[in-house]
């Protein structure tokens, strides 16, 4: 009796669990499975559209690609992928893109896979730390030798010159694109400095003079002192100032007329680094302004309660952004200001832009080339994206739907903004910058020009790669660290020369100086 | 009939108080996350950025999550995985904690040093994926169902209050021939509900949340759970691109509740197992 | 003792599909630790990457870090404070909560005690701005209002780790109540009819039998918590440290981020990661032993 119940229970336990396995088995199915299912949809697909005699031998001409990258975006399923179809359409690759969680869950998933041998066909690169392992670990395709079959791209990014900044130890590992833009921008508000009385200032003594102004003349009028003159995402933010000195907040080595110098080791740093505690001394800063990061001092600028920042075009006058900015008050009239002039006679400069793609660079697997027909469909898809047709259709998706061409110019419709938004992950060579931004966001164009033409630091940071065995981290938490201080007074700026001597002697800077000068010399940045 | 004394009286007040003050300090900060994520983002900026009580309501922000195709695909999949996989969970973690919970097993010793060493070392992400490669998981549910089908944590939990459990009814049972099975399932759950429905919960949450695994081990987006749906419609990318727009406090907000109130939903059936107590003299007569 | 046999058999008969379970997904992938021992390639994989020269290689990089004492000391300060902090509010909470009468009243803040914890560090690190930011934050806008200046409370080293410390037990507390709450409902109910009996306060009904029951959940509690104590908290600590409190708020697994995780070395990561796995063995071993002359120990 009693083992009957026993019996029964087991029994009732194994039905559970086949319960949950014929559970996993209809909606799961094993992938095999899956690929089968695909093929014979494949084929009955390609039977209908083609003529008979000729199905079956395009179903194996389509090569297929598995794209990977990671990014936090929405992507449709395959079947209403028009780019894909489009793509395939064009010039027969079938191309299939794929996303493996965005940041740093990306790495660690990719990792995974290309442990596990299932390496993609052409995936994202997450870092150049990352991009220099695979490449020693003989993963990744070198692209030199095929240069002479990539013309097209090769002309896209304007020859040899072009392709350069994508080198990585002079080897040409990522996929070569044309350069993107850099969006920081410096801002104020026009209403605010008429209801103060003050000009748009134009060097640091007047900045310092406004966000006085901006701070306790009450500019928004509601009888609180409320506001801050100045305010930014992050330490970055002081790049306002410093940069216009030759330092920057962290490190970064530029050419000088005395050669490879960086950031930290400006002469004029420390009367950078004056200025920036003046600012902060006069107490115009926004206190959390290491603290903010985009979304929060947008939130900020909403409420009404920055007058100047150091912020970017995309995250202002995007028309998505630029109503929640102006939504609280409907007359704020944020503009763009030229770098302020530090007046040391060196060109006023705002931020850093880096000489060296990269980020968001594509590479390609180094197993491609054992398989001609893949190979073949790699180069000619880098080809069509950079062609006038695959471009078009990677930036903007289909004429006539998603755009319409009116006297040459290209007009984007509302079809674009709600069915396009995961296409430009398909820009494998990158875009047109200044043609494809002012067609997806006319309404910022006057900003993004001001961006583009906005003098910076011109760094070469990107293009040193360190030995493993150096702290680099380290070494910037320390420079960041004692950044902060200097800024904030907690260290005094009179240790300067010391902290520099620290550099030297705990973090071995001096050594990484001498490394980074041999390294672009031998890649051709400097002589 | 019972005398009520003083000091309960004063007892009581003062639970009162400190259960009142946790609450507000619990629900003011809730609070605030629904009435942002039914406020215009305009409204909450007028505020100063803070407010309790919305004036002014909309439901964009739960449209946009709803509307956005992918959500019930992700939702059937989650709960899918949710049941099967509390399922698979409770009968692994019961079976076993039983046997471990028994003070006369044979090499227990032993085997309860084997059971926890896990907990403090493992091999890693990338061994984890090798496995589940090998053994043909990648792009089913299976992978993520079975390699995590026993949390030790709870192991230790469930077989603690095994251990609590008097013997003698154990005892009784076996006297009139039931196997070790049939006194499990008669006697040892049937006692242990709490700790078991705690159990449930602790393991459903876990599976709700599942979102790295996903990425991992199902490369086909139509299979991604609810997380990372959800995720994808609300991290800004790292790298500034002018494509991508950071995503409003208000759809932010909407995200937590529209993805914690199914999990919530499921508290109250558990809560009844805590208030009960457990008439062990009841079993016993 | 031919009885004893007898039960074993079942015994291992029940535990046999989990231990084959055990062997192979916990044990199985054990092997990857020696990645700490190795130069990881990604291509040869684990077994076939050459072994580190020196072997201990990845060590002692850590230990060269100029920040490995700094960061070392942050984890176990950070760890030590929440589990302080953090063990005895759980079970008070749920004393109170199973003690309360009103049985609405007990369901509705056991209801919102346990909510926090659904809400991911991001979305706090958002209330958090809201409350506490220096220039737009409800309570330092309070603050003003009443004349007081205002304070810099999530910016400032000196109280990073107090708010750290805080918004965890906050998140944490209703959650691991659910544990100390099973724990009195899993308790005979006659032993409280007899203390009843007997002319007990509620008092001491909750000293001299709840809280005695509850000794054996909460030593359990202690001792996986000091399996654990070597992560302060990562996904806490990544999202709510700005660089301001760099100097208090850097633990090995933020380290290890930036160091390991980011720059594709896992080895380091392995080996920092095994590091921790050994300091929290002892530990787990030293308090299962103590815990042992109370008779509650794990095994």
């Amino acid at each position: 009796m009693k083992r009957k119940k026993a019996v029964a229970f087991l029994m009732a336990m194994g039905l559970t669990f086949s319960v949950a396995l014929t559970g996993c088995g209809n909606s799961g199915g094993s992938p095999d499975q899956e690929t089968v299912e695909k093929q014979a949809e494949k084929e009955t697909e390609s039977g209908v559209s083609e003529s008979d005699d000729q199905s079956a031998k395009t179903s194996e001409e389509i090569a297929e690609l598995e794209l990977v990258v990671g990014h936090a975006v929405i992507m449709p399923e395959k079947e209403d992928n028009f780019l894909e179809k489009k793509i395939r359409d064009a010039i027969g690759v079938d191309v299939t893109m794929n996303i493996l969680g965005a940041g740093s869950d990306y790495t660690t998933a990719l990792n995974a896979r290309i442990s596990g041998g299932d390496i993609p066909d052409m995936f994202q690169a997450p870092s150049t730390d990352a991009l220099m392992q695979y490449v020693e670990n003989g993963l990744i395709l070198c692209l030199d030798d095929y240069l002479d079959q990539l013309q097209p791209l090769v002309d896209w990014v304007g020859g040899e010159n072009g392709i350069k900044p994508n080198r990585i130890g002079g080897k040409l590992y990522r996929v070569p694109k044309a350069p993107q833009g850099i969006y920081d921008l410096l801002v104020v508000r026009q209403d605010w400095l008429d209801k103060v009385g003050a000009e748009v200032p134009t060097t640091m003594e007047e900045a310092l003079e406004v966000a006085r102004k901006l701070t306790f003349d009450d500019p928004d009028g509601n009888g609180v002192q409320d506001t801050y003159g100045f305010s930014g995402s992050g330490l970055f933010g002081f790049n306002a100032i410093l940069t216009s000195y030759g330092g920057a907040t962290t490190n970064e080595l530029y050419l000088s007329d005395k050669g490879l110098t960086s950031t930290l080791l400006s002469p004029r740093m420390k009367e950078g680094l004056e200025m920036c505690k003046r600012f902060v001394d006069a107490g115009v800063v926004d206190p959390d302004i290491v603290a903010n990061n985009p979304e929060v001092l947008r939130d900020k600028m909403a409420q009404c309660k920055i007058g100047m920042a150091s912020y970017d075009w995309a995250n202002m006058y995007k028309q998505i952004n630029w109503d929640l900015i102006t939504a609280v008050d409907p007359g704020a009239d944020w503009i763009w200001m030229n770098p302020w002039d530090a007046q040391t006679g060196e060109t006023p400069r705002y931020h850093i832009k880096s000489a060296v793609n990269t980020i968001g660079s594509w590479v390609i697997s180094a197993d491609v080339a054992d398989n001609p027909e893949k190979l073949d469909a790699v180069l000619k898809l880098l080809n069509y994206v950079v062609s006038e047709e695959g471009n078009r259709l990677v930036c903007y998706g289909e004429e006539g739907r998603h755009y319409n061409v009116e006297d040459g110019m290209i007009v984007k419709t509302d079809l674009m903004t709600t069915e396009c938004e995961y296409i430009w992950l398909y820009q494998i060579a990158s875009r047109n910058e200044m043609e494809y931004l002012s067609v997806k966001f006319p309404e910022a164009e006057g900003s993004i020009k001001a961006a583009m033409e906005t003098d910076r630091i011109v760094t070469y940071t990107e293009a040193v790669i360190m030995p493993e065995d150096f702290h680099m981290e380290d070494m910037n938490k320390y420079i960041e660290e004692n950044i902060i201080g200097f800024i904030f007074g907690t260290r005094p700026i009179s240790e300067y020369d010391q902290f520099i001597e620290e550099l030297n002697t705990s973090f071995g800077f001096g050594e990484y100086m001498k490394i980074a000068e041999e390294q672009l010399k031998e890649q051709g940045y400097m002589e | 009939m019972v005398r009520k004394m003083k000091s309960d009286r004063a007892l009581n007040l003062f639970i009162y108080v400190i259960l009142s003050l946790v609450f507000v300090i619990c629900v003011f900060p809730l609070l605030y996350v629904v009435s942002v994520s039914l406020t215009p983002i305009s409204e909450v900026h007028k505020n100063g950025g803070f407010l309790v009580i919305p004036r002014e309501i909309t439901l964009d922000a739960y449209k946009m999550i709803i509307e956005q195709r992918m959500i019930p695909q992700a939702m059937k999949i989650t709960i899918f995985i949710t049941v099967a996989g509390t399922i698979i969970n409770i009968i692994a973690t019961v079976v076993m904690a039983y046997p471990l919970s028994k003070r006369n097993l044979a090499g227990r010793k032993y085997l309860i040093p084997f059971v926890i060493f896990p907990m403090i070392f493992n091999g890693g992400t990338i061994p984890a994926y090798l496995l589940i490669k090998n053994l043909n998981m990648i792009g089913t549910y299976w992978a993520l169902l079975i390699p995590g089908a026993i949390w030790i944590y709870n192991l230790l939990v469930v077989k603690a209050f095994f251990e609590n459990l008097p013997e003698e009814l154990f005892e009784s049972a076996r006297i009139d021939g039931a196997s070790e099975f049939c006194v499990l399932h008669k006697i040892a759950v049937p006692l242990s509900k709490p700790v078991i429905m705690t159990m449930v919960l602790f393991y459903a949450v876990g599976h709700w949340e599942t979102y790295f695994d996903s990425i991992m081990y199902l490369p086909d987006q139509k299979m991604q759970t609810l997380q990372v749906v959800l995720r994808r419609m609300l991290t800004p990318n790292v790298d500034l691109n002018a494509d991508i727009t950071i995503p409003t406090m208000t759809l932010q907000m909407a995200m937590v509740v529209f993805s914690t109130i199914p999990i919530v939903v499921i508290y109250p059936f558990i809560q009844k197992y805590f208030t009960q107590g457990i008439m062990l003299g009841a079993v016993k007569g | 003792m031919i009885r004893v046999i007898k039960w074993n058999w079942q015994y291992y008969l029940m535990l046999l599909p989990c231990l084959i379970y055990y062997v192979i997904f916990k044990y199985g992938t054990m092997y990857g630790v020696i990645i700490a021992f190795k130069d990881y390639n990604v291509k040869k994989g684990i077994l076939a990457s050459p072994w580190a020269d020196p072997l201990l290689k990845h060590f002692q990089y850590f230990f060269s870090s100029p920040y490995a004492s700094v960061v070392i000391g942050n984890t176990l300060k950070i760890s030590f404070l929440k589990i302080i902090f953090g063990m005895i509010p759980p079970v008070i909470l749920a004393i109170l909560i199973s003690e309360c009468g009103n049985k609405w009243f007990r369901k509705i803040v056991q209801t919102a005690s346990y909510l926090p914890h659904f809400l991911s560090w991001v979305i706090i690190y958002g209330i958090m701005i809201a409350f506490f930011s220096q220039s737009t934050g409800l309570i330092n806008r309070w603050l003003t209002e009443m004349g007081f200046s205002s304070y810099p409370f999530l910016t400032d080293p000196a109280h990073f780790q107090a708010m750290i410390v805080g918004t965890d037990v906050w998140k944490g507390v209703g959650w691991s109540a659910i544990i100390y709450l099973a724990a009195i409902a899993g308790i005979d109910t006659t032993l409280y009819e007899a203390g009843i009996i007997d002319g007990c306060s509620k008092l001491k009904r909750i000293w001299y039998i709840t809280l005695p029951l509850l000794r054996g959940t909460f030593i359990l509690q202690l001792i996986l918590r000091t399996g654990s104590v070597m992560d302060a908290g990562f996904d806490q600590i990544y999202v709510i440290a700005t660089s301001q409190v760099l100097s208090v708020s850097e633990i090995l697994d933020t380290w290890v981020f930036k160091e390991g995780i980011q720059r594709m070395n896992y080895s380091l990561a392995s080996a920092v990661g095994l590091l921790k796995s050994v300091i929290s063995l002892i530990l787990v071993f030293g308090t299962n032993k103590l815990a042992r002359k109370w008779d509650e120990g794990l095994w």
